[in-house]
């Protein structure tokens, strides 16, 4: 069996060799690669387009603007962007393929880029975890293969080299995956016979859905999606009002108005409160409604967190923690003790009053199935799974925002987080002040030193006295939060970089901040002696450098 | 207290090669001509608006208007000026340190970085040239490790190269030796390096 693996190998690393007798040259791709370049360019800018809100308004407005401005319809107002884009991206498309060129060889694969600024990026083979393969319809009927390198890590480095024929994407992707055959956890199923460390019942379920937060952002798309719907249905139901060259949110907020005053009809009808006289009154209805659909929100939240947490287990087999999930679809988490990078615990007000805390273990490879997060469980857990991690470390401390002692941070950053928010404000008003001479001018001030200062002092001081870092021989902690905690440990020798940061302030008072990088998050001690910084750095160095192959 | 942990495996801290005596080494000069373009280019849009602005508001002809003006002009020059000295500014405080495990560099005027790339973490190295680099053939080296990416400005072009070449190969040289040497080799090693480093 092993003889015949090495004779495959063999057999495959010499049809590679032949193969790349020509492509260790810087070449031009195929020109069928213009597809792959026109797509993922497409991609960006619809991307680019739908994910910030800055980048869609301009164009909305530009096209609104056109369309009222000319006696253009909106659809073809919509016809000619959409043209317009295409152009671009197309023109976008060809510079790009012209400046293209790859090279691969036994050692690296190499690949040249961009329009402007031209990036050169070499990768080794050995770093190269993963080679995927990906064919659209056009590159099936020709025979060629897209590939994409995966290197763990660094997503903006991420190689592509598209339309390359299939036979060869197929002895780079056996090369790569006959490198890296080491026993891999996560394929594995986990077997019965696993000790299981917690099981979530319903109770603990629905307490813990509590606790999780309902999110703005969601809030604010399913509000837009509302406001949308009942444009569309105005200006469906009233065909004949001019209304389509008419803005769109001049369109919404004309049904917004309508359904608030219906609503403060209803609130009048029935409760008898003279809701619609005022100015004052009709605000009833529309905080009413915001409440409604924040509650509605949150009900809703709440049912997606228990569907997809339904029956958590953790069970533990020798050196991996598997977690189970889920009502109708059954996802399954596998890390390995060795494997974990940081472990990072949070609790909220509402957590730390039910002795409950979030705790998430992160892999070398970030990602959801490489991610062990435990929403809301009872802190012995926590305590179980650290003691773990922990003892695989060699390392003493304890991730408990109580128990584990925490060296106190520099009572400079307390000014720093004092000064911000208390003197620009403080600023702010002296010279407004000076321009105005109104007698409501003294309630400012008056709530400028009675409510502001004093809540930005307690916050201040409060973080502050929160903030904490500790270190020993093989990890170290730190510890922030304002109303609850956040902890964030780290093992040593898994570290991948180090940065010391010395700001205006932190120069004069000897203090600086250190940054500690991981592959899976970034640790950051602030205001800690400049000294004591160096000190660690240089610790960590030697550390990274007698555990060299560790950090995986 | 974490202090004196760290003798918990018997090494004193003060031994081992530090950031501070690190001899840096400046990078390519023409780095101060493409930032001061750079700026420039940058600051058009900023001189633009201090000429109009300040010739608007001295045009009123009112006291307070043109003592705005005169404020307003001030300010826009003195950000012109400094956009353009600040590269100068910078340069010394600017620089890299090969060393035989790492890459270090330090860089800011106001806010001082100081950052270290161990090569035992490097994935990949890519160097990259904008428009303005390549009219002074400069270059910048990115060191790309699972942790992110550390970018030194400034190198002449084929510098960056040839620095890419050397990071790569020692790279390989350390997952070598790694993979064939066991953990308490590599710290008798790595001791003597530290020794020698001392002595020199």
């Amino acid at each position: 069996m092993a003889a015949e693996q090495q004779i495959n190998s063999e057999k495959l690393q010499a049809e590679l060799d032949s193969l790349l007798a020509d492509y260790s040259v810087w070449r031009m791709a195929s020109p069928f690669a213009l597809i792959f370049f026109f797509g993922s360019r497409l991609a960006i800018v619809t991307k680019a387009l739908f994910q910030q809100v800055s980048n869609f308004v301009p164009i909305v407005g530009v096209t609104s603007l056109a369309v009222i401005q000319t006696d253009l319809t909106w659809y073809q107002g919509i016809l000619i962007v959409v043209a317009l884009i295409l152009i671009f991206v197309f023109i976008a498309a060809v510079l790009a393929y012209r400046r293209y060129r790859f090279r691969i060889t036994t050692e690296s694969i190499a690949v040249k880029s961009g329009i402007l600024r031209i990036t050169q990026t070499d990768v080794r083979w050995e770093r190269v975890r993963a080679v995927n393969l990906e064919r659209g319809p056009i590159e099936r009927a020709l025979g060629l293969a897209q590939i994409s390198l995966d290197t763990a890590g660094t997503a903006e480095a991420e190689v592509q080299v598209p339309a390359i024929k299939l036979q060869l994407a197929e002895l780079l992707r056996a090369k790569v995956s006959m490198e890296t055959t080491t026993s891999d956890s996560i394929r594995e199923e986990v077997s019965s016979e696993g000790q299981q460390m917690y099981r979530m019942s319903l109770l603990p379920l629905l307490r813990a859905s509590i606790c999780t937060q309902g999110t703005l952002a969601m809030m604010a798309a399913i509000l837009g999606a509302l406001f949308w719907f009942g444009a569309t249905l105005y200006n469906m139901l009233n065909p004949d009002d001019n209304s389509e060259n008419e803005v769109f949110w001049l369109q919404a907020f004309k049904v917004a108005e309508q359904y608030y005053y219906s609503f403060a009809q209803t609130i009048e009808n029935f409760v008898g409160i003279p809701v619609t006289q005022s100015w004052l009154g009709m605000s009833i209805p529309v905080i009413l409604t915001i409440v409604m659909l924040i509650a509605a929100l949150f009900c809703a939240r709440a049912i997606y967190f228990c569907a997809s947490n339904y029956d958590l287990q953790l069970v533990r087999r020798n050196d991996t923690l598997s977690t189970v999930r889920g009502l109708f679809t059954k996802k399954r988490t596998n890390i390995k003790l060795e494997r974990v990078q940081s472990v990072s615990l949070k609790m909220n007000v509402r957590e730390v009053g039910l002795k409950l805390c979030r705790l998430t273990a992160q892999q070398s490879m970030s990602g959801r199935e490489h991610m062990l997060s435990l929403p809301s469980v009872p802190t012995s857990v926590r305590d179980e799974i650290v003691e773990l991690t922990s003892r695989e470390a060699e390392s003493q401390l304890r991730l408990d925002p109580k128990l584990q002692k925490f060296q106190p941070i520099s009572i400079v950053y307390f000014f720093q987080l004092w000064i911000g928010p208390t003197v620009i404000p403080f600023l702010v008003v002296l010279i407004t002040s000076m321009f105005l001479h109104y007698q409501w001018f003294y309630w400012v001030w008056l709530g400028l030193f009675g409510a502001w200062v004093p809540i930005c002092t307690i916050v201040a001081l409060v973080r502050w006295r929160k903030a904490g870092y500790v270190v020993d021989s093989s990890s170290m902690i730190t510890k922030s939060g304002l109303l609850g905690y956040a902890l964030d440990m780290g093992k040593f020798k898994k570290v991948q970089r180090v940065r010391i940061e010395q700001s205006f302030v932190q120069r004069f008072t000897g203090k600086s901040t250190l940054t500690v990088f991981f592959a899976t998050t970034q640790i950051v001690v602030p205001f800690l002696a400049r000294a004591r910084a160096i000190q660690l750095h240089d610790y960590i160095s030697h550390v990274i450098t007698v555990r060299n192959t560790e950090w995986l | 207290m974490g202090m004196n942990e760290h003798n918990n495996d018997q090494l004193a801290v003060e031994d081992l090669p530090s950031l501070e005596d690190i001899e840096w080494v400046e990078v390519d000069r023409n780095l101060i001509v493409r930032d001061v373009i750079r700026n420039l280019i940058i600051s058009l849009a900023l001189l633009t608006l201090t000429l109009v602005g300040g010739i608007g508001f001295l045009s009123v002809g009112k006291a307070i208007f043109s003592l705005l003006g005169t404020a307003y002009f001030c300010v826009g020059t003195f950000f012109i000026v400094l956009l353009i000295i600040w590269p100068r500014l910078e340069f010394p405080h600017r620089g890299y340190a090969l060393r035989e495990m790492d890459i270090a560099q330090k860089r800011g005027l106001i806010t001082r970085y100081l950052a270290t790339a161990p090569f035992s973490r490097v994935q990949h190295v890519a160097v990259s040239q904008g428009v303005l680099d390549r009219m002074f053939s400069l270059a910048t080296l990115q060191i790309y490790t699972a942790g992110g990416v550390s970018s030194i400005k400034g190198f002449h072009v084929d510098n960056a190269h040839k620095l890419r070449e050397h990071i790569l190969d020692r790279v390989a040289e350390i997952n070598l030796k790694s993979r064939e040497e066991l953990e308490c080799e590599t710290d008798q090693t790595y001791q003597a390096n530290a020794s020698r480093d001392i002595n020199t």
